[in-house]
C-alpha cells in the first residue's frame, strides 16, 4: 500500500517537473530523505514511535547518501570542501553533470561544464577579490581560535556584508589554505504543506525550519567535538571519509559555518532564534562563522529582514562574537577577477565590456562572473559551445531569453553594456547628501554650448543643469528617510552656502521648513493604517516622497551661491541629541510639574517657575500645601511623598543653577559621526 | 513656600484679580449644580487659582487635600493593550491631569480616565454632590481626536462627572466641545491688578514695596501674575530693603533671547545664523516652548527695528509660527525665521546705507 502511495507521490512530482529528470538525486534531499526513510520504514516495518528518531538521522544520512552517489563521477581527491554555494547552483551543476553524461559522454574532462562562478571561485587567499586587510583580519581571528580556544571570549565571527562581495569565499579559501574541516548548516530544503500531507501517513511529523535550526545548534555544542559521534557529524553536512571508516586520528580543526538563516517572521520566533544563536556564541565548541548578508532597500519585508539581522548582530556582539563587515568588491578588483577569468576562458569580450560589467556590479563579484560567462557567449566563435551550453541554458536562465542572445551575437561588437548585468544602483546616506550640499552645476560655457532655449525664465529662477541624476533618484537609491535626510541637510546646509549669500540661506531655511510641514500633514506616518498593502500608495508614501523632494531640489534650487567647493565634514544632526535632551529633562522635571494642590503646565514651569526658583532661596514647590487647610489631616502617603519630592526639590535647585546657566560650550561631539564626502 | 504659592487665594471671596468672575462662580455653585465649564486665558491670569477655588466652594476644604499618584493606565484599544503612564493629582472629589503628557496616545487616556472616574462615582449619604469633577489641563495640545474622542466621554458621563477644562487659547479647542461648556475667559491681569496684589503680599510680608519698583517689576511681568510674584520674590532676595531704582533681572532665558536678537542684529551670514542655531537649540534643550522663543524673539527684535520693517517682520514671525504648529521640528521653523529676519533686515541696510 505505502509502495503505491509512494510511486503515485513519484508521479505526481514528475508531472510538476517534467524536465527535472534529474531530480531524483541530490538535488531535494529533503523529498529524498522522505523517500529514503519510507523506504527504510518498510523494510524494517518499526513502531511508529520510533520514527520522528529515524527521521532526524536520516535527514542527514540521506543527504551524505546522496552527495556520495553525486559524487561518484566526480574527482573526489579535488578539494574536500565542498563548493555549494546555493541550493541553485547544486541543482543546476547536478542537471547539467547528467546532461553531459547523456549526450557529451568523454567530453567531460574537455569542457568543465560549470558555471564560472563555482569554476573560478578562489581556491587560495590571493584569489581573493577582497581587500587584503578584511582577509588578514579573518584569518587572523582564525588562527586565534586554533591557537588558544579557551583563550577566545566567543567561538564566534560573524562576517556581514551585501551580496556577493566573497564573505564565504574568504572563509572558505581560508580554510581550504589552512587546512580546517567546514561543517556546515544547509537550510532543508523547503517542502510544501501538500508534499508533508502526503507523508503524514508514515507518522513524519512536521517541523519548521527553526526547529531544525534550533536542534542543530543542539547538537552542535553538545556532541560535535566527539569523533565517534558519526551520526551526527554526519548530520552536520558533508563528512570525511575519515570519519565514516571510524578513524578519528586524522580528525583536522574544525571550522562551522552557518551561512543562512532560517526566515523568523514574528516575534517569537526571532526571539527563538536569536536565543540558539547566543547560545551557540557562547558555547560552541569550535570556531563558528555566521554569515550575514545586508538587506538594502525599503519595504515591509526588508524591513522585517533588517529588524531581525540587526537583533541577531546585537545579540551576538553581547555575548562577544566579533564582527566584521565586508565593503563591496571596488571596481578595480572586479576588474583583476574578471580579466583573470577572460584569460582563462579565453573569451574575446572587449575591454570597455568589462570594466562596464565591474562598474555595474556594485562590487557583486558573482554577479559579474555571471555576466561576463553570458556576455562571452556573444562572443563565442565556436558553435558548438553554444549548443552545449543550450540545453541547460535554457532551463536555468529562461529570463535570458533568446531574443538577448541573438541581438547580442547580430550586434557588432561594439563595448555594449551587457544587458542583464545592470543592477540597482544602491548610494549610501553622505554620498547622496553631499550631491545635494555640493550642488555641482554646468557650468556657463557648458550651458551655452548646448544653448537650450525652450522657455524663458527671469534671470533669477534660472539655474544652470544639475550635474547629477535626479534628486527623486539620489533620494531613492539613498534609501534614507525623509526626517533623516531632511536634519542632515538642515545641520549641514549652512557650510555650503557662500558667506554673502543671505537671501540664499533664508529660502534654503524656507524650504526646510515647508519639508517638515508636508511630513507632519494628513498623508504623515501618524495617519498611517495599521495594515498595509503594498500595492496601493499610501498617502503618507506620497507625501514623505513630495517632502524630501521639496528639501533636496529647494536646497539645490536656493542655494545659488555655494561655497568655493574645499574639504567639508559632514556632521550628524545635534537636532537628534537637542530632542533626547529635551525629552530626558522634561521627564527629569516631571515630577516637579505641580505645585500648591494643581498642575503647572511645563512650560509655566520652565520659563517663570524654574528661572526664579533658582534664584530663590530653598524653596520647595512639593510643600506648598497650606496648613491650615488640613487640620484633621490624617498622615497620609502623599504627605511622606511630599516631603521626599521636599528633598528632590532642594537637590534639583542647587544643581539647577548648573543646569540654567546657558553657557555656550561647544557641542560635545560624542554622537557627531564626522564623515567625510568626498568630492563628486 | 513660595509667595505665590502661600498668598494664593483659596475661597472665591478672597480672589484679588477677576473678582466679578468669581462672583458669578459662587452663584453658580450656589444653584447646586453645574455645566461643563472651560477656563481659557493667558499664562498667569489666575485660572487654576479660580478652579482650585470654585472647587473648595462646592466641596469644601476636603478639596484641597491632595494627592499626586503616577500609575500606569491599562487600557485596550481595540486589539492592542496599551499601558500609559500618567500623573495624576485627586482628592476625594476632583482628579486633575494634564492629558496631553500622553503625547499620542492622549485620546485613550480621555476616555480610561473619565471612564473609571464615572465608575466611582460619589455617594455620600451626607447628600453631597452626586459628581466627581474632572480638571484636564491644555486642552488646547490636545490632538484632534483626542478632543472628539473627549467630546463623545462627555455627553455619555456627563450624568456622572463634571469636566472643568483649562487651556490658553480656546480657537484650539473643537466647536464641539466649546459649545458644551460654559465657557469663561480669564484675561490677564492688568498692570494696576498686579501691583495691588504685589502691595498686598508685601503687607503680609511687612515689606516695603516702592511704587517704582513695583510698577516695574508688573511691566517687566507682561501682565503675567505669577511671574510678577515670583520676580517680586526673587528681588527681595537680592536685595532688602528695596531701593526705588533696584534693577528687576528678566530670566535668563530671556536675557539669552535678548542676547540672539543682538546677535541677529549685529550680523547677518549664514556664520552667524550657525551660531544663532547653536543657542536656539541650548533654549530648546531646556525645555523652553518654542512658541514662546519666536515670541519673545520678536518682540526683542521689534525693538530694535525701523517702523517701515516691522509690518513685515511681523508677517513672517505669523506665518513661521503657524508652520511650527504644523510640523514637528521647531528648530527647522525658529531658524527659517531668523534666516528670513536676517535676509530682510540685510537688504533694509543695503538699500538705505549702501
Amino acid at each position: 500500500m505505502r509502495r503505491s502511495e509512494n510511486s503515485q507521490r513519484r508521479r505526481l512530482l514528475k508531472e510538476k517537473k517534467e524536465e527535472r529528470d534529474s531530480f531524483d538525486g541530490a538535488a531535494e534531499c529533503r523529498t529524498e530523505n522522505m523517500d529514503r526513510l519510507k523506504r527504510k520504514a518498510d523494510a524494517r516495518k518499526p513502531p511508529k514511535g520510533r520514527l520522528k528518531k529515524l527521521r532526524i538521522k536520516g535527514s542527514g544520512e540521506g543527504e551524505n547518501s546522496a552527495d556520495d552517489l553525486d559524487r561518484k563521477g566526480q574527482v573526489e581527491g579535488e578539494s574536500r570542501i565542498k563548493v555549494y554555494d546555493e541550493n541553485f547552483t547544486r541543482i543546476f551543476d547536478h542537471g547539467r553533470k547528467r546532461f553531459e553524461d547523456k549526450w557529451r559522454r568523454g567530453d567531460a574532462q574537455l569542457f568543465d561544464s560549470r558555471l564560472w562562478v563555482d569554476k573560478h571561485s578562489p581556491t587560495s587567499e590571493k584569489d581573493l577579490a577582497v581587500h587584503s586587510r578584511k582577509v588578514a583580519e579573518v584569518k587572523q581571528w582564525i588562527e586565534e581560535q586554533l591557537r588558544d580556544p579557551s583563550k577566545a571570549q566567543s567561538r564566534m565571527l560573524v562576517l556581514t556584508g551585501p551580496a556577493g562581495v566573497g564573505k564565504t569565499a574568504v572563509v572558505r579559501s581560508l580554510a581550504n589554505s589552512m587546512d580546517l574541516e567546514v561543517l556546515e548548516w544547509r537550510t532543508p530544503t523547503p517542502i510544501l504543506w501538500h508534499e508533508y500531507s502526503h507523508h503524514a501517513v508514515t507518522g513524519a511529523p512536521y517541523m519548521s525550519k527553526i526547529d531544525d535550526f534550533e536542534a542543530f545548534i543542539r547538537k552542535a555544542r553538545k556532541f560535535l567535538p566527539l569523533p565517534t559521534a558519526g551520526v551526527h557529524a554526519a548530520r552536520q553536512g558533508p563528512t570525511l571519509p575519515g570519519f565514516k571508516d571510524g578513524n578519528p586520528s586524522k580528525e583536522r580543526a574544525k571550522l562551522l559555518i552557518i551561512d543562512d538563516l532560517p526566515n523568523a517572521h514574528d516575534k517569537a520566533h526571532r526571539q527563538r532564534l536569536c536565543e540558539s544563536l547566543h547560545v551557540l556564541a557562547i558555547g560552541s565548541k569550535f570556531p563558528t562563522v555566521l554569515i550575514i548578508t545586508d538587506e538594502v532597500g525599503t519595504g515591509e519585508q526588508r524591513e522585517e529582514r533588517k529588524i531581525l539581522t540587526n537583533e541577531i548582530i546585537q545579540e551576538l556582539e553581547r555575548a562577544g562574537a566579533k564582527k566584521i563587515a565586508f565593503n563591496p568588491i571596488t571596481v578595480n578588483g572586479v576588474l583583476k577577477v574578471l580579466k583573470r577569468v577572460q584569460l582563462i576562458e579565453k573569451c574575446k569580450a572587449p575591454f570597455p565590456c568589462l570594466s562596464a560589467i565591474a562598474e555595474s556590479c556594485s562590487g557583486d563579484i558573482r554577479q559579474a562572473l555571471t555576466s561576463l560567462q553570458f556576455l562571452c557567449l556573444g562572443y563565442e566563435s565556436k558553435p558548438s559551445h553554444s549548443s552545449v551550453w543550450d540545453p541547460g541554458g535554457c532551463r536555468v536562465d529562461k529570463r535570458s531569453s533568446n531574443k538577448s542572445f541573438q541581438k547580442l551575437d547580430t550586434e557588432s561588437d561594439v563595448s555594449k553594456t551587457p544587458a542583464l548585468g545592470d543592477r540597482d544602483l544602491t548610494l549610501s546616506l553622505f554620498h547622496a547628501l553631499g550631491k545635494f550640499l555640493h550642488n555641482k552645476r554646468q557650468s556657463d560655457a557648458q550651458v551655452q554650448a548646448s544653448s537650450f532655449d525652450g522657455l524663458k525664465l527671469k534671470d533669477e529662477y534660472c539655474r544652470n543643469p544639475l550635474k547629477m541624476a535626479e534628486p527623486e533618484t539620489i533620494l531613492s537609491q539613498a534609501h534614507a528617510e525623509t526626517s533623516t535626510v531632511a536634519a542632515f541637510l538642515h545641520e549641514n546646509f549652512l557650510q555650503f552656502v557662500d558667506d554673502e549669500a543671505t537671501d540664499d540661506v533664508s529660502a534654503i531655511s524656507g524650504y526646510l521648513s515647508d519639508t517638515d510641514c508636508l511630513l507632519c500633514g494628513e498623508g504623515s506616518m501618524r495617519f498611517r493604517r495599521a495594515v498595509l498593502n503594498f500595492n496601493d500608495i499610501e498617502p503618507y508614501q506620497v507625501a514623505n516622497a513630495a517632502s524630501s523632494s521639496v528639501a533636496a531640489r529647494g536646497l539645490l534650487f536656493a542655494n545659488a551661491h555655494p561655497a568655493p567647493p574645499r574639504w567639508q565634514t559632514l556632521r550628524a544632526p545635534s537636532l537628534w541629541q537637542v530632542e533626547r535632551q529635551h525629552w530626558q529633562k522634561k521627564v527629569e522635571t516631571h515630577s516637579q510639574a505641580f505645585s500648591h494642590t494643581t498642575f503647572v503646565s511645563s512650560s509655566v514651569l520652565h520659563t517663570e517657575m524654574y528661572p526664579y526658583r533658582h534664584r530663590l532661596p530653598i524653596q520647595s514647590p512639593g510643600a506648598a500645601v497650606p496648613m491650615e487647610d488640613h487640620e484633621i489631616s490624617n498622615v497620609e502617603t502623599p504627605f511622606v511623598e511630599e516631603d521626599e519630592m521636599e528633598v528632590d526639590a532642594i537637590s534639583k535647585e542647587t544643581s539647577s543653577v548648573k543646569e540654567h546657566s546657558y553657557v555656550v560650550e561647544p557641542r560635545s561631539s560624542e554622537i557627531d559621526i564626522e564623515d567625510e564626502i568626498e568630492e563628486w | 513656600m513660595l509667595w505665590v504659592d502661600k498668598y494664593r487665594p483659596h475661597t472665591l471671596d478672597k480672589v484679588m484679580v477677576h473678582m466679578e468672575e468669581a462672583q458669578h462662580l459662587k452663584n453658580l455653585i450656589a444653584l447646586g449644580d453645574c455645566p461643563h465649564l472651560l477656563f481659557y486665558g493667558p499664562s498667569g491670569a489666575g485660572k487654576k487659582t479660580l478652579i482650585m477655588a470654585l472647587l473648595r466652594e462646592m466641596y469644601g476644604p476636603g478639596a484641597e487635600k491632595v494627592k499626586v499618584e503616577n500609575k500606569p493606565w491599562k487600557v485596550e484599544a481595540g486589539t492592542r493593550k496599551l499601558e500609559i503612564d500618567l500623573t495624576t493629582v485627586s482628592s476625594n472629589y476632583h482628579v486633575e491631569f494634564s492629558p496631553s503628557d500622553a503625547g499620542f496616545q492622549d485620546r485613550y487616556v480621555v476616555q480610561e480616565i473619565i471612564k473609571d472616574m464615572a465608575k466611582s462615582r460619589p455617594l455620600d449619604v451626607a447628600g453631597t454632590k452626586g459628581f466627581k469633577v474632572l480638571v484636564l489641563n491644555e486642552v488646547d495640545k490636545l490632538s484632534r481626536e483626542a478632543q472628539h474622542s473627549l467630546r463623545r466621554t462627555m455627553e455619555k458621563y456627563s450624568s456622572a462627572c463634571r469636566l472643568i477644562l483649562c487651556c490658553n487659547s480656546a480657537s484650539k479647542v473643537i466647536e464641539a466641545i466649546r459649545s458644551r461648556c460654559l465657557n469663561i475667559r480669564i484675561s490677564a491681569p492688568t498692570k494696576e491688578d498686579i501691583v495691588s496684589v504685589m502691595q498686598h503680599v508685601a503687607k503680609k510680608e511687612n515689606l516695603q514695596l516702592p511704587m517704582g519698583l513695583a510698577g516695574r517689576i508688573a511691566l517687566q511681568s507682561n501682565r503675567n501674575l505669577r511671574a510678577a510674584l515670583l520676580s517680586f520674590e526673587a528681588c527681595y532676595v537680592q536685595q532688602y530693603p528695596f531701593s526705588e531704582n533696584q534693577a528687576v533681572q528678566a530670566t535668563d532665558w530671556e536675557q539669552y533671547v535678548t542676547e540672539i536678537a543682538n546677535d541677529i542684529v549685529t550680523e547677518q551670514s549664514p556664520k552667524r545664523l550657525f551660531q544663532v542655531r547653536g543657542k536656539l537649540y541650548e533654549l530648546l534643550s531646556n525645555c523652553i516652548p518654542p512658541e514662546i522663543i519666536l515670541k519673545r524673539l520678536l518682540v526683542e527684535l521689534m525693538r530694535k527695528l525701523d517702523s517701515e520693517l516691522k509690518r513685515e517682520v511681523c508677517h513672517w514671525a505669523a506665518h513661521y509660527e503657524h508652520r511650527m504648529q504644523l510640523g514637528q521640528k521647531a528648530i527647522f521653523h525658529l531658524e527659517a525665521f531668523v534666516a528670513k529676519f536676517m535676509s530682510i533686515y540685510k537688504r533694509f541696510l543695503i538699500a538705505n546705507f549702501g
